[in-house]
């Protein structure tokens, strides 16, 4: 993927370099999570099934957690890095995390709920025009004065969203933000995902086990398994794979389908 | 019916209920946020004033805060005169009766935040300080507000650490509770039973204050 035929803007352009090694005991179990992830402007997918370290490595390059053994930097801004004892904190890194709750402020209004993440140096008027842009970018303006209790799913995702996008982050993480939608609403916020990421130029995580967001989205794909990233590669090289979950199943489905088709007796007989 | 223990209780309450915010909701975020050994030591530490006798209680405020004390020394060098048995006495016996309401209910209360939407605060760029007071706190004034109302209760109808540490000087630490007492022993049925009637009214409108606090939040969740 080439950046240079994207328009220059802040703090764009620039690569995420991720080297995480966590170790977590629960009740007789250990989870292990290792990766060396570089993460070029643009949506890169984590793909895989629950349980095998997609959230883990968000939160490592949120700051949200600490790798025992790392390395993460932006360009040439590091954020952290365990040999030297370096840990940039959560809210200097400029990051947009769409939690898969969406965790939206239930006692601040939508309008509130956007203007969280902007500079407070910036009077409180330019604040509010800005958070209502954004909304209305995404289609929910009417929200602005309505708590999150109020909001449907799709209403709740798309002002989640907008809280993100509005504070110009430097990277972009998304944790299976639109898992509650239906099939149209997914595909809508999805474009409004990519158009925006085309826009300000940063490197995009998002977290699903959903295939058809993973292929509409997704300009590279990472495959995680039990806390390691099993395949790497473009949308086709990695879904296109014989190992497709997707496929694998229509043949299953096929295959069933074929069992209906095939007349009882000869199933009998064999 | 005297007025002035009635006014003398109101005051201390009020001054008491004001300390434990600021002390009780101290705590209670340090207990609610880390993880510390002897967590749940130090819990039980700061809630004991609800199941320790008053006597207890007030033997260790002597002990502590009596003349002799090392703190009493100092108290007295910075304001010239003692803790004990002054109105002063009486704050201290209302906070450590109602400190631990305080400290439980804002404990559960901050704990039960989801604790994504201060880390939803952290990536907005909000600092650990301006997300605890824009977030954490916000969601969990329900339960502030209803310890504080429960600890002003506590501090109007405090007798037992009272009686220990602030003496029942009538006109200057004499409380209402403490007059109620005085007026029993003395055989002034009557005046007692105004007094009984409005301490009764008050601890009674707090808590249904409280239900219909924490009711209404129910009904949010």
């Amino acid at each position: 993927m080439t950046t240079s035929e994207r328009p220059p803007s802040r703090g764009g352009g620039a690569t995420l370099h991720c080297r995480a090694r966590i170790t977590r005991r629960g009740r007789g179990h250990e989870f292990h999570l290792d990766v060396d992830l570089e993460l070029a402007p643009g949506i890169t997918i984590l793909f895989g099934p629950s349980g095998s370290g997609k959230s883990t490595t968000l939160q490592c390059i949120a700051g949200l957690a600490s790798p025992d053994d790392g390395y993460i930097a932006l360009g040439d801004e590091v954020w952290f890095d365990s040999r030297r004892k370096i840990h940039l904190a959560v809210h200097r890194r400029h990051i947009a995390y769409v939690f898969q709750s969406l965790a939206l402020f239930p006692h601040l209004t939508g309008c509130h709920n956007v203007a969280y993440g902007l500079s407070r140096s910036m009077p409180r008027a330019e604040r509010r025009d800005i958070a209502v842009a954004k909304l209305e970018h995404l289609g929910v303006g009417h929200l602005a004065d309505r708590k999150p209790p109020t909001f449907s799913g799709g209403e709740a995702q798309r002002v989640a969203l907008a809280r993100a996008l509005a504070m110009n982050p430097r990277v972009i993480l998304l944790d299976e933000p639109f898992s509650a939608l239906d099939r149209d609403l997914r595909i809508q916020l999805a474009t409004v995902v990519r158009q925006l990421v085309d826009e300000i130029d940063v490197p995009l995580i998002q977290v699903t086990h959903n295939h058809g967001e993973a292929r509409a989205l997704g300009d590279h794909i990472l495959r995680m398994k039990d806390g390691k990233v099993v395949q790497s590669g473009t949308t086709d090289e990695v879904l296109g794979d014989p190992r497709d979950i997707l496929e694998a199943r229509t043949r299953a489905r096929n295959a069933f389908d074929d069992i209906g088709k095939t007349p009882m007796p000869e199933l009998r007989r064999k | 019916m005297e007025w002035y223990p009635l006014q003398l209780s109101l005051e201390v309450a009020l001054i008491a209920t004001m300390i434990s915010l600021f002390v009780g909701v101290g705590i209670a975020a340090a207990l609610a946020a880390w993880r510390f050994p002897g967590r749940e030591l130090v819990d039980a530490l700061v809630t004991a004033p609800l199941v320790l006798p008053p006597t207890v209680l007030g033997y260790y405020v002597l002990v502590c805060l009596g003349r002799d004390s090392a703190f009493g020394h100092f108290w007295e060098w910075l304001t010239g005169g003692p803790i004990v048995f002054t109105v002063t006495g009486c704050v201290v016996a209302a906070v450590i009766g109602g400190l631990p309401m305080v400290i439980k209910s804002s404990r559960t209360a901050l704990e039960s935040v989801d604790p994504n939407l201060v880390k939803a605060a952290r990536t907005l760029g909000a600092g650990p300080a301006r997300a605890f007071f824009t977030v954490k706190l916000p969601l969990a004034a329900h339960g502030v507000v209803a310890g504080l109302m429960l600890s002003f209760a506590k501090g109007l109808g405090e007798f037992g650490i009272t009686l220990m540490i602030a003496g029942d000087i009538p006109g200057q630490t004499q409380t209402a509770p403490l007059y109620i007492y005085d007026a029993i022993q003395a055989q002034k049925d009557a005046q007692a039973s105004g007094m009984v009637a409005v301490l009764t009214a008050t601890g009674i409108a707090i808590l249904y204050g409280v239900n219909r606090l924490t009711q209404r939040n129910n009904d949010h969740q």
